[in-house]
This record gives C-alpha cells, structure tokens and sequence, in this order.
C-alpha cells in the first residue's frame, strides 16, 4: 500500500509538473498573441490616419488601395529597423555602456 | 529590473514575464510613435535612406528616455518606501 502511495505521488508530481509546463507555454502564446494584435491595430490605425482622409464614397479608390499597401509594407520595414535598434541597444547594455 | 526585494523564485519569474511583456509593449509602441513621426509618403513599400535614419534615430531616442525615465521612477519608488518604513517604525 505505500509503494501504490508513494507511485501515486510521484505520477500527481510529474502532471503538476506537465501541468505547470502547459501553463507556461499558454502564457506565452497568449503573450505573443496580445503583442500581434497590439501590432496589427496600430498598422491599421497608423495607415488610415495616413492614407484616408475623405469619406466621399464607402469604397477605397486606387489611390487609397496604393497607399494602403505600400504604408503597411513600409511599416514592417520600420519594425524590422527598430528590432535593430532595440538589439543594438541591449548589447550596448549588456557590456554595461 | 526590481531585483533586490528578497523575493522567491515564482515571484521572480512572474516579474521576469512581466519585463518581457514590457518590453514587447515598448517595441510595438516605438514603432508606431516613430512611423507616425518620420513617414509620411508612399511612393514606394520600402523606407527610403531619410526615413530608415529618422526611425533609427527615433528608436533609440525613445530607448534612452524611457531607460532614464524608469531609473528616476525607480529612485521614487525607493524613496517613498523608505519614508514609508521610517513612519512606520516611529508610530510604534
């Protein structure tokens, strides 16, 4: 009976341990995914503040279509420009600059 | 960070997540500040060399402040505890 005991402990241990583990990694996909909408809101709000500004018809003309894919493509390029920046920062203080 | 509090383990990996959500957030928001304040046309889908060097700049500007912003927001913070400990130790 306390063999069962003690295995029963050690299998509750290893699934809390699981448990834990599953958690984790929930977390951090719920991380990632508040950083994606976080991101994508902005492009829209950043895009539209830039690229609309009458309201004549429901519909985007071409002039519209244009700067709205080329603002978005030109935000990931900033993105991208200050992911740079942001590495080369903390390398400069991780050498303690 | 906020080391030094004498906290155990869990706390120092929440706090740990709680820097990199911080961090994260601070990335998405200094994008979007600076592409607000250094791109304004778009003929191509790429920055051109004015924009990339504005953003670059833009970027680590807002680094250093918001670094320099915390360690004075920090030094408060240790103040007003401090302050809060001596009122405490002298209402006994």
């Amino acid at each position: 009976a306390e063999r069962l005991a003690k295995a029963g402990m050690n299998a509750f241990g290893q699934n809390a341990q699981a448990a834990a583990q599953g958690a984790e990694a929930m977390q951090m996909m719920q991380q990632e995914a508040r950083f994606y909408i976080d991101f994508v809101n902005k492009i829209t709000d950043q895009c539209f503040r830039k690229c609309v500004a009458r309201f004549h018809d429901a519909d985007l003309n071409t002039g519209e279509q244009a700067c709205v894919d080329r603002c978005v493509s030109k935000y990931f390029d900033a993105t991208n420009k200050v992911g740079e920046v942001f590495q080369q920062q903390m390398q400069a203080n991780a050498s303690g600059k | 960070g906020m080391g030094g509090m004498g906290m155990g383990a869990e706390q120092e990996a929440f706090m740990r997540k709680m820097e990199m959500e911080e961090t994260l957030k601070t990335y998405n928001d200094t994008v979007y500040r600076c592409f607000g304040e250094c791109v304004d046309s778009f003929r191509s889908k790429t920055l051109d060399g004015k924009e990339e060097a504005c953003v670059r700049k833009c970027a680590e500007k807002f680094i250093k402040f918001s670094q320099r912003a915390q360690m004075r927001f920090a030094e408060k913070q240790q103040e007003m505890q401090q302050q809060m400990m001596q009122e405490m130790q002298q209402a006994r």
